[in-house]
C-alpha cells in the first residue's frame, strides 16, 4: 500500500522538463508531417501543365475537371504516392537496419540488396531478353515485358538477402561482419552486372542503364498498391518493436538482460527490411541514399530514441523522396529526371556534411 | 536465491562445473577469481543469457531456467561490463529498464518508477543529458538505475567498478549496498579488487578452474585460499574495521 502511494506521488512529480522534451519531439514529427502534406499537394499541382491548388482539392474530392482529372488521377497522384510510399519504406528499412546491425552504415544499399536487384534487371534484359522498362515520365525506352524484369530483379535481391541471412544465422556473424559481407555482395553483384553489360548490345545496354536510374514515375496504381501493401505492415512491425531496437542499441548483452531475443529480432528485422527494399527497387529501380541518409537526418533532430526516431525517419524518407521527385520534374522541365539521380546529388553532400559535423565534437 | 550444480560448456570445452551457492535477502555476493576463470560466464548463466547445460537456479523458490525471457528480466537485473552508448537522454536510457514490464505504451507508472529511482540515486541533474556526454561514473550510475527500474529480486553486476576512479568506485558500491538493504533484495557482483569486495560483500565465492573453490563469509578470504586461487602470496590484515588483502613478495 505504501509503495503504491509512493508511485502516485512520483507520477505527479514527473519532471516537467521530461514532458517538455517529449512534447518537443512530437511537435517536430507533426511539423514534418504537415510539411509532407504541403509538398504532396504542391507536387500534384505543379508540372508541365500547372493545375491550380483549388482544382487539385476539387479533383481529389471527386469532382471531374477536364484534363486536370486525368493528369491528377493517372499521373501525378500515383507518382506522388509512390514517392511517399517508397521513401517511407526505404527509410524505415534503413533505420531498422542501422539499429539491428548497430552500425550507422546500415541501409538496404550498403547490404548489397540494391546492387543485386540491378544485377537481376540486367540479367532479365540481357539474358532473358525481357527488353526494356517503362516510365510514365519518359517514353524513350520501349516495354517488352516489364514484369519479367521486376520479378527477376526481385528474385535476385532475395538471393542477396538470403545469402546474408544464412551467413548470419548459421555462422553467427557479428553485425560488423554482416556489413562487410554486404559490401562484398555489393561488389560481387556490381561485377556481375558489368560482366553482362560487356556482352550486351546498344539497346539492351540502354535498357539496363535506364533501369538502374530509380524513378517513382514507373508505378501505376496496381504497383503502388503492392508497394504500399508491403510498406505499411513493415512500418507497423518496426514501430511495434521500437523498444526491442532501443534495447539492442544499448548492446546485445543489455538487450538479452532485458529479455529481448536478440537473434530473432535481428533476423526478422533484416528479412523484413530486405523484403521491403527488394519490392520497392524491383518496381521503381535503384534509389540510393534515402535509406541511409533519412534516418540520419531524423537522428540530428530527434536523437537515437527509437520511439520517436522510427516515425520521424518514415516522414523524413517520404518527404525527401517526394521533394526530390518534385524537383526532378521541375528542374529541366519539360524533361523529367529520374529521381535517383537527384537523391544521390542531394544525399551525398548532405551526408558528408552530417558526418563532418558529427565527428567534430 | 539458490544456485545448484550449475554446469556450462562452450563449444571449445568445459568452462563451469558443479557451481553452487546460496544467497539471502539483503545480502551481497562477490564472485572472485583470476581473469578468464569464468566469472562473467557464470553471471550470464544465472540469468540464462547463456543456457547452462545443467543445474538449477532458483529465485524465491521459482525456477529461473524454465521461465520466458521477460519473466527472467523481471526478477534479475543485469548490468554488463560494457554498454553501447547512443544519443539518448539518461531518462530514456533508464526507462528502457521498464521494458520487461511494459506493454505497447509507456505508462505513467513506468515514468513514476524511473523518476523515483532517479531521485534516489540523485541523478536529477543529468536526467535530460545525453548519455554519450556523461562521465564514466555517471554512466555506471545510469546503467545501475536501469537495472533498478526492472524492480529485480536479484541484481547481477559484472565488474561494476572497473574503469571508475576511487570516489566513484565507493559511490556506486555504497549505492548498491543501500539499495540491497532498503529493498531487501540481493546482489551478485564479480570483482577484481579484493579489498573493495571485502568492504561491501557479505558472502564470497572463490572460483578456480571453473569450479567453486570456496564459498562462504569473509572468513574464507585467508592467505592460504587466496594463494591457491590467485597464485599470489598475501597477508590479510584488519585495519579500521575492514579486512585488507595485501600482497607480499
Amino acid at each position: 500500500m505504501d509503495k503504491k502511494m509512493d508511485i502516485n506521488k512520483d507520477v505527479e512529480s514527473i519532471p516537467l522538463n521530461y514532458n517538455k522534451y517529449v512534447k518537443k519531439k512530437i511537435i517536430f514529427i507533426l511539423i514534418s508531417f504537415l510539411f509532407l502534406i504541403t509538398i504532396f499537394f504542391y507536387s500534384i499541382s505543379v508540372g508541365n501543365a500547372n493545375v491550380p491548388l483549388n482544382d487539385v482539392f476539387r479533383v481529389l474530392l471527386g469532382q471531374n475537371i477536364e484534363n486536370s482529372s486525368t493528369i491528377i488521377w493517372n499521373i501525378r497522384l500515383p507518382r506522388a504516392l509512390a514517392a511517399i510510399s517508397a521513401g517511407v519504406g526505404l527509410s524505415v528499412s534503413g533505420v531498422a537496419l542501422q539499429s539491428i546491425l548497430r552500425n550507422p552504415l546500415g541501409s538496404p544499399y550498403t547490404l548489397g540488396i540494391s546492387n543485386a536487384a540491378a544485377f537481376g534487371a540486367a540479367f532479365s534484359v540481357i539474358i532473358l531478353g525481357a527488353g526494356s522498362m517503362h516510365s510514365t515520365g519518359a517514353g524513350a525506352v520501349i516495354i517488352n515485358n516489364p514484369y519479367i524484369t521486376t520479378i527477376v530483379a526481385f528474385l535476385w535481391s532475395l538471393v542477396a538477402t538470403f545469402m546474408l541471412l544464412a551467413i548470419s544465422k548459421y555462422k553467427g556473424a557479428s553485425p560488423e561482419v554482416m556489413i562487410l559481407i554486404g559490401v562484398a555482395l555489393s561488389s560481387l553483384f556490381t561485377a556481375g552486372t558489368m560482366f553482362l553489360q560487356y556482352f550486351a548490345d546498344d539497346v539492351e545496354l540502354a535498357a539496363v542503364v535506364f533501369w538502374t536510374f530509380g524513378d517513382v514515375g514507373r508505378a501505376d496504381w496496381g504497383e503502388l498498391g503492392i508497394i504500399t501493401a508491403v510498406v505499411v505492415p513493415a512500418m507497423i512491425y518496426f514501430i511495434h518493436n521500437r523498444w526491442n531496437y532501443n534495447a539492442i542499441d544499448a548492446g546485445d548483452e543489455t538487450a538479452r538482460g532485458l529479455g529481448v531475443n536478440v537473434e530473432r529480432i535481428r533476423l526478422w528485422g533484416m528479412l523484413l527490411a530486405s523484403f521491403v527494399t527488394a519490392i520497392i527497387i524491383s518496381f521503381l529501380g535503384v534509389i540510393g541514399f534515402i535509406g541511409l541518409v533519412c534516418p540520419h537526418i531524423a537522428r540530428r533532430f530527434i536523437g537515437d530514441e527509437q520511439r520517436f526516431l522510427i516515425p520521424a525517419s518514415c516522414i523524413t524518407g517520404g518527404l525527401l523522396l517526394l521533394a526530390s521527385d518534385t524537383a526532378a520534374r521541375l528542374m529541366l522541365s519539360p524533361h523529367v529526371l529520374p529521381v535517383a539521380i537527384l537523391t544521390s546529388f542531394m544525399g551525398a553532400p548532405l551526408f558528408i556534411y552530417l558526418l563532418v559535423r558529427g565527428y567534430r565534437n | 536465491m539458490n544456485v545448484d550444480n550449475l554446469e556450462f560448456n562452450y563449444k571449445s570445452g568445459n568452462v563451469l562445473k558443479d557451481i553452487g551457492f546460496e544467497l539471502y535477502h539483503g545480502e551481497i555476493l562477490a564472485i572472485l577469481g583470476p581473469n578468464g576463470v569464468g566469472k562473467t560466464t557464470l553471471l550470464r548463466c544465472i540469468n540464462n543469457i547463456l543456457s547452462p547445460k545443467k543445474g538449477i537456479i532458483k529465485v524465491e523458490d521459482e525456477d529461473i531456467l524454465s521461465m520466458k525471457n521477460d519473466e527472467i528480466a523481471r526478477r534479475l537485473g543485469y548490468v554488463p561490463q560494457r554498454s553501447e552508448v547512443g544519443r539518448l537522454t539518461a531518462f530514456d536510457a533508464i526507462l528502457l529498464g521498464r521494458k520487461p514490464h511494459m506493454g505497447f505504451h509507456v505508462k505513467d507508472k513506468d515514468i513514476g518508477i524511473v523518476n523515483s529511482v532517479i531521485n534516489k540515486l540523485e541523478l536529477e541533474k543529468l536526467s535530460l543529458r545525453n548519455i554519450n556526454e556523461l562521465s564514466g561514473g555517471e554512466l555506471q550510475k545510469v546503467m545501475f538505475a536501469r537495472a533498478l527500474v526492472q524492480e529485480p529480486k536479484v541484481l547481477l553486476l559484472d565488474e561494476p567498478t572497473s574503469s571508475l576512479d576511487l570516489k566513484n568506485q565507493l559511490g556506486i558500491l555504497k549505492t548498491v549496498r543501500q539499495t540491497v538493504d532498503e529493498n531487501q533484495i540481493s546482489a551478485v557482483f564479480t570483482m577484481h579488487d579484493l579489498n573493495l569486495a571485502l568492504r561491501f560483500a557479505d558472502r564470497y565465492v572463490l572460483v578456480k578452474n571453473g569450479r567453486v573453490f570456496k564459498h562462504g563469509g569473509s572468513d574464507i578470504i585467508t592467505p592460504e585460499n587466496i594463494e591457491q586461487v590467485y597464485e599470489v602470496k598475501v597477508d590479510v590484515e584488519y585495519i579500521n574495521g575492514y579486512y585488507f588483502v595485501i600482497p607480499i613478495d
